[in-house]
């Protein structure tokens, strides 16, 4: 149980340090069963500690608690279902927009065109930084999901 | 950072393979527990909170990136949820764990604590372990999971989401506290 204790910055007193030392140490000696002979009183206190801490917390929990949450889980909507409802509203959104372009486009484009051709050149530049930005982002979550599976 | 069983359990849970949650909540409970009843103490609150960990788990068990135990992140959800329940309930989670007052008498070490009414019972272990419970809420956590779960500090900084130094240091002061309740039953010099 030491090994990790190299991660753990020291205290700034050092009788400090000595009595989390003797606390870990008297910790590590329990768990491992070690002798106790050649230990100070210290030690002993820290060890009885240790045996006290270590005593099993009686179960609170019912018999049944298990199959309780299973049950309450699935009355629940998932999390994938949602995900699944979120996508079939997008798509609708797309649909419902594609109609209203398809309807009404022809009085809009005019004066789209006309705005992009009086700056074509910054306008055109700024578009495709924009769609630039949009799909290096999405690259990047792409690519870290992969990371971590 | 994962093992092999933590992965084929959550994707065994997030295929819905038949008895694949329970296994998981039979897996993580007595650590559920463990972390919740420490910190909330109140049994029916804490069966409460115990639930709403698994459902909270089971809900967003698809964001779990494997970048740490299964463990840790289970961990991490029963201690938020236990939080925000004291928090709710404006009760203190700890004291300081500042490091600048911890060479004390063992009357100081023992303060909050009732050693007279303790003494009457003439047990060590009923004494620490009524010593235990008069720990603040975040102190008790801490001693259990490193003691009884036996989780190194990291791991519980993970948890938590403390750092390590502070960790280290309401361990140290706890038990610190608690040495200070057997050397006043033994009735030796601290």
């Amino acid at each position: 149980m030491n090994q990790h204790l190299d991660d753990i910055p020291p205290f700034e007193d050092a009788a400090q340090e000595r009595e989390w030392l003797a606390q870990e140490n008297a910790l590590r000696r329990e768990t491992l069963n070690l002798d106790p002979a050649g230990e100070d009183e210290r030690d002993r206190l820290y060890r009885r500690l240790a045996q006290a801490l270590h005593e099993p917390i009686p179960d609170g929990l019912p018999p049944d608690f298990v199959m309780r949450v299973v049950t309450r889980a699935a009355a629940t909507p998932s999390a994938r279902f949602e995900y699944v409802l979120m996508i079939v509203l997008v798509v609708a959104l797309a649909v419902a927009t594609g109609i209203v372009i398809a309807t009404y486009g022809s009085e809009w484009v005019p004066s789209f065109s006309a705005i992009l051709r009086v700056r074509n050149t910054q306008a055109g530049v700024w578009l495709m930084a924009l769609a630039g930005c949009l799909g290096a982002s999405w690259l990047m979550e792409r690519w870290q999901r992969r990371g971590h599976r | 950072m994962h093992s092999r069983p933590d992965r084929e359990l959550v994707e065994a849970v997030l295929a819905r393979r038949p008895e694949a949650f329970e296994r998981l909540i039979r897996q993580y409970q007595g650590l559920c527990w463990h972390i919740v009843q420490r910190m909330v103490r109140n049994p029916e609150d804490a069966r409460e909170l115990c639930q709403d960990t698994f459902l909270r788990v089971h809900l967003c068990l698809h964001q779990y990136r494997f970048d740490c135990p299964l463990k840790s992140w289970i961990g991490r959800v029963a201690y938020t949820i236990a939080l925000r329940h004291l928090e709710h309930k404006r009760i203190p989670l700890a004291e300081y764990a500042g490091d600048g007052d911890d060479n004390r008498t063992i009357e100081n070490i023992c303060d909050n604590f009732d050693l007279e009414a303790a003494y009457t019972k003439d047990e060590t272990a009923m004494l620490l372990r009524a010593a235990i419970e008069s720990l603040p809420p975040l102190q008790r956590m801490l001693l259990t999971l490193h003691h009884l779960e036996e989780i190194p500090i990291p791991e519980i900084a993970r948890i938590t989401g403390l750092a390590t130094g502070t960790i280290k240091s309401h361990l140290f002061r706890s038990r610190l506290r608690l040495r200070g309740v057997l050397d006043a039953q033994k009735g030796a010099p601290t």
